[in-house]
């Protein structure tokens, strides 16, 4: 018996009214990423749906069930009040955004039938389709769909600590305002004053990979804009033998780095720090190599939050259970032992993704394909393993990157190379693409 | 990344929350003035046109000219045919809203 036969012999009444109220909202994606929920008829349904995590993925998911069902009761779990716009922390530590303009209410985003308990759970037990809250309270589901974005391991570099950020030469975009504006704080002297600057990428999948890119992108166009390149030093230390997962870009930088005089140092994942004395330690494939510096900005390895990676959730093996990320059909999105659980954004193990726009494109079809499970039909959305990163390579330029699973270029405007720097990404990143985000977490996208 | 045209709407509307009440004023006074002209029937006569095209001419050039500036970016930053003609279309977009915009109001201008 297969876990979501054994969820519906639990509550027999449930499944034969799923099975004999309406029809699926959202279904009939059909290979494409698109939603069409919004024009179909609601499925009446009386499940009860969890949704853990209320931010890009969450509010997303719970805007688009709650349109695309009748009836059910939606339960959203997340403790934090406050929305960050976290693509726009890259322009905040390089001092062209304010934080005022990346901080938000996750309330303007909150459906009105949705109920937001704002707790944290400790524990997800999908063998008895509950989860625990950090108050000790057991919520039982019908559907879960986990969206709890990821956890930044900043104890895995020896050293370090989040106090440190904006102190001593470090700087670290990840992930919340105020650590974006401490590293401006950084960036900003070391644009005065010159030196060593070492720019540094976690082993493994990181949330926007492009982010430490245009961090350090960003930061040598200052140097050239404040008249003080000739006094600075840059290394970039990716830490294995890539630049970007896309070969492309993968290509261009490869170009573009050396072409502005920023070392590459490949196979340098940093692993230490020692602030006072301004020294990073860095496990080369010859042994261990300090090096000092004047800034750094470190970007620590990353991994699905603690309940989910400790939970049974989780990939058990393979390429994606290092990370301990959600396993999921990477298609479906849906999880491939419990079948009355799927996921979306930053947490789940899929090959590419862990981008705004991935969740702009994988939440329609996680939401559309639960919406089937809830009718009792195949599953036919499909997520084609969209991203996208406008890889803003100075102020005022970037390229449009999108790709998908296949690594393959999908422009959504064909008339922009996504090879070219070009003026018209930098102002969607500026003018467009907060708008967008908000649009998507209203489930309008 | 396909598109719906709720979705681009959904966009727009974001975009200009934050002036959304500048917007719906200027809209009610656009229907006040809208209806007041077709009773008198004298809806976007032909003087009321040429400044109704007028105005949206300046819209058109001011949104040209600070385009670069409200990105924080400026005109060296523009590489190729693309970036001039996506520049040209935005400003011109903004011409057409600011010709449609004015249109009811200027109506009241006597011919
Ligand atoms: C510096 C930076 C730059 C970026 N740049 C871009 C970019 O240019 N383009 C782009 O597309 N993307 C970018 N991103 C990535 C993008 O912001 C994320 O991919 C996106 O926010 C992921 O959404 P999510 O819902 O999965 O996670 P999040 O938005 O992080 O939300 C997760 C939510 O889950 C909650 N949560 C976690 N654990 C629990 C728990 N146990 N119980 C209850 N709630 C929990 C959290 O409180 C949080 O509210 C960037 C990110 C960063 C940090």
């Amino acid at each position: 018996m297969n876990q979501q036969d054994k969820h519906l012999e639990i509550s027999p009444s449930r499944r034969k009214l799923l099975q004999a109220t309406g029809l699926a909202a959202a279904v009939g994606l059909g290979g494409s990423v698109v939603p069409t929920q919004s024009h179909a008829r609601k499925l009446k349904t009386n499940a009860k749906i969890v949704i853990v995590g209320a931010g890009a993925a969450g509010l997303d998911a719970a805007n688009r069930l709650s349109r695309g069902l009748d009836g059910a009761q939606i339960i959203i779990i997340d403790s934090r009040t406050e929305h960050i716009y976290q693509p726009g922390l890259t322009l905040v530590a390089t001092g062209i955004w304010k934080t005022t303009k990346v901080r938000d209410k996750n309330a303007r985003y909150m459906p009105n039938d949705v109920k937001w308990l704002k707790k944290r759970v400790v524990a997800f037990e999908p063998s008895s389709n509950s989860v625990m809250t950090d108050d000790g309270q057991r919520i039982i589901y019908d559907y879960l769909m986990v969206t709890t974005g990821l956890q930044v391991n900043y104890s895995d570099i020896e050293g370090m600590s989040t106090d440190l950020i904006g102190k001593l030469g470090i700087g670290c975009v990840y992930d919340n305002p105020d650590h974006a504006s401490r590293t401006w704080q950084m960036i900003d002297q070391y644009t005065d004053q010159g030196g060593v600057g070492i720019f540094t990428r976690a082993q493994g999948p990181v949330k926007c990979a492009g982010a430490p890119l245009k961090v350090t992108m960003l930061t040598e166009d200052l140097l050239r804009r404040k008249g003080h390149r000739d006094s600075a030093s840059m290394m970039y230390t990716p830490p294995a033998k890539g630049l970007f997962s896309q070969p492309d870009i993968n290509a261009f930088l490869k170009e573009e780095f050396p072409s502005r005089d920023i070392a590459i140092q490949w196979d340098h994942p940093l692993v230490g720090i020692e602030p006072e004395l301004k020294r990073a330690t860095f496990k080369t494939p010859s042994g261990e190599r300090r090096i000092d510096y004047d800034f750094i900005h470190v970007v620590p390895p990353m991994q699905a939050p603690d309940p989910l990676a400790d939970s049974d959730l989780a990939w058990q093996e393979g390429p994606f259970a290092s990370g301990h990320w959600m396993e999921v059909d990477k298609l479906t999105l849906q999880h491939r032992r419990y079948p009355n659980v799927f996921g979306s954004g930053d947490c789940v193990g899929t090959p590419i993704g862990k981008t705004a726009a991935s969740v702009k494109a994988q939440v329609p079809v996680a939401t559309a394909n639960l919406i089937s499970a809830i009718a009792d039909e195949p599953l036919s959305a499909r997520y084609n393993g969209y991203t996208s990163c406008p890889l803003i390579t100075r102020k005022g330029q970037g390229i449009l990157v999108e790709f998908d699973y296949d690594l393959n270029m999908i422009p959504s405007f064909p008339f922009i190379s996504p090879y070219e720097q070009h003026w018209f990404p930098w102002m969607l990143k500026d003018r467009m693409l907060h708008a967008a985000y908000n649009a998507m977490l209203r489930g309008r996208v | 990344m396909a598109f719906s045209v709720f979705g681009i709407l959904a966009v727009i509307i974001e975009a200009l929350r934050p002036l959304l009440s500048f917007f719906l004023i200027w809209l009610v006074i656009d229907l006040i003035a809208t209806a007041l002209t077709l009773r008198q029937r004298r809806f976007a006569h032909a003087r009321a046109r040429q400044w109704a095209i007028r105005a949206g001419l300046v819209f058109a050039v001011g949104a040209f000219l600070a385009g670069p500036w409200l990105t924080q970016a400026n005109f060296a930053d523009f590489i190729g045919l693309v970036d001039w003609l996506l520049l040209a279309l935005m400003a011109l977009a903004v011409g057409f809203i600011g010709f449609i915009l004015t249109l009811p109001v200027v109506s009241l201008i006597r011919s």
